[in-house]
């Protein structure tokens, strides 16, 4: 990143993800917000979708508004995606405007995903800044090199790491878990770019996480992080529950 | 095993001789929960070190806990090895929590040094949700929340103000060509859980909701000082009625 770069505070972006299968549905919410700042300015948004599969494809909605939540299904933004996709789909959501002074870093994002098996609403991961370059070049805005956070899962769920990448290039993530005495990493492969990757985590847990009784209930809980020799910029994490049985997605953190 | 559980009271009675929570906040991070006591609703507090892997010593948390009125009726500190999550069940320290609202519900607000991160885990009914520290609106900063209105369904939502001033905090709901509003008055640490569909939208010339299921949207804006953070339970009953289903929407 050169010296030339600027850093635009009302162009930002959130990577998430939603959950697709032949009978489920899904809907996006976002919340255009420039913190303090009055007045309904037009804001573009824009959403493109990508995963395994999938042909890279984004739509750019009209109408939008600082200050003012608005939100669609998916399925009418992206009428033309295939209908025998299983599994998380990755969503990056743009929002713009186009006066430089606004600040659009607090706007939120929610994702809906149901079906007659689940009723799932998640709240996305933060917006980041996008930074742009002399020419046109864009890149998010770099937070840290890893990025730690807690798995608890109680009988009957299972957990599972969802990361996507809408980056240009592969990564190479590493997941470390820790115990009492001693603590794990796995390479978690090559994610490539603009891919969605699901790494199953339960049997991780199962071996020595901090066992708890909560409310007579027994949770599993460990500490998880996720690092980066590269810019972990360009990757989200999020901890995502489901049923054990019926393997329905319950419920989604970022990490 | 919790806390509580393995024998930590006299250790939590000796350091609550240590560090003020007031003294914490200088140098570290504090976030705010609601948190409620009853059959149905349970928190558990869950702390990680960001650098977990790199800490060999124990790590403190210092908590408090505040009535709806915001009045503090338990404050404690508790202990545990930085390399482990801080696994904190809050059952035992809400006992003093006033009924409001059809529930006994406050603000728990925590403290720890600087580099570590804050979850709430609520178990509600069968269901489960992972928390992390809520965003907090000053001044007039806004969120927002979907909201399935319907029949069927019930949002309660709860509001924390996690400042020193009273505060106001403005409701907007959005749906189909309509958006009420209403004000609700917090105290300072208090907090509140209000029915959309019980309390606020029957105030409002307008059931077009009740039929059938209506997208809409909850905008929440803080007036004043006061500093707000803010989330919904929704309850979705069965068509039956025999069984009812909560999950967390928040931020």
């Amino acid at each position: 990143m050169g010296l030339s770069e600027r850093t635009i505070a009302n162009e930002v972006v959130s990577k998430c993800f939603f959950w697709r299968a032949p009978d489920t549905r899904s809907r996006i919410h976002f919340f255009p917000t420039a913190g303090t700042a009055g007045g309904h300015y037009p804001v573009a948004c824009s959403l493109r979708l990508f995963g395994k599969g999938l042909k890279d494809r984004s739509v750019e909605l009209e109408g939008g508004r600082v200050s003012q939540p608005d939100g669609l299904r998916i399925e009418d933004a992206f009428p033309d995606l295939p209908s025998d996709i299983s599994g998380p789909v990755g969503l990056e959501v743009g929002l713009k405007v186009s006066q430089g002074r606004l600040n659009l870093l607090g706007s939120e994002v929610f994702i809906e995903s149901s079906s007659a098996q689940m009723n799932m609403v998640y709240n996305g991961a933060p917006f980041r800044v996008v930074r742009r370059g002399d020419g046109d070049s864009v890149r998010v805005e770099s937070l840290a090199s890893k990025r730690t956070g807690v798995v608890a899962v109680q009988g009957g769920q299972t957990a599972s790491l969802i990361i996507i990448n809408t980056g240009l290039d592969s990564a190479k993530p590493k997941l470390t878990m820790f115990r009492e005495e001693r603590e794990d990493s796995v390479q978690l492969g090559t994610i490539g770019p603009l891919t969605v990757f699901e790494f199953p985590l339960h049997e991780l847990l199962m071996q020595g996480a901090q066992k708890h009784q909560i409310q007579s209930t027994e949770v599993q809980i460990a500490p998880v992080c996720c690092s980066l020799s590269e810019d972990i910029a360009q990757l989200e994490f999020y901890v995502l529950y489901r049923d054990a049985n019926s393997k329905t997605p319950c419920f989604v953190n970022v990490l | 095993m919790c806390w509580h559980e393995r024998g930590f009271w006299s250790e939590i009675e000796k350091l609550q001789r240590f560090n003020s929570l007031q003294g914490m906040e200088a140098t570290g991070i504090t976030s705010h929960f609601w948190i409620a006591s009853s059959e149905c609703f349970s928190s558990a507090l869950l702390v990680v070190a960001e650098d977990v892997g790199e800490k060999a010593s124990r790590a403190l948390v210092s908590c408090s806990v505040c009535d709806v009125d915001g009045v503090p009726v338990q404050e404690f500190q508790v202990e545990y090895p930085a390399r482990e999550v801080g696994v904190i069940e809050l059952q035992p320290f809400l006992s003093a929590l006033k009924m409001r609202d059809g529930l006994a519900h406050g603000h728990l607000i925590v403290r720890t040094n600087e580099g570590f991160r804050h979850f709430c885990r609520y178990q509600l009914g069968e269901q489960s949700a992972m928390v992390p520290t809520p965003r907090l609106n000053r001044g007039r900063e806004m969120s927002f929340m979907p909201l399935l209105l319907g029949s069927h369904r019930e949002h309660l939502l709860v509001l924390v103000n996690d400042s020193e001033a009273e505060s106001q905090v403005v409701l907007r709901i959005m749906y189909g060509t309509r958006s009420p509003e209403w004000t609700v008055q917090i105290p300072p640490n208090g907090s509140r859980m209000v029915s959309i569909e019980k309390e606020l939208l029957p105030t409002f010339d307008d059931s077009s909701w009740k039929k059938g299921v209506v997208q809409g949207y909850l905008r929440v804006s803080p007036r004043g000082s006061g500093a707000i953070s803010s989330a919904i339970i929704e309850r979705v009953e069965s068509i039956e009625g025999d069984n009812e289903m909560y999950r967390w929407i928040g931020v």
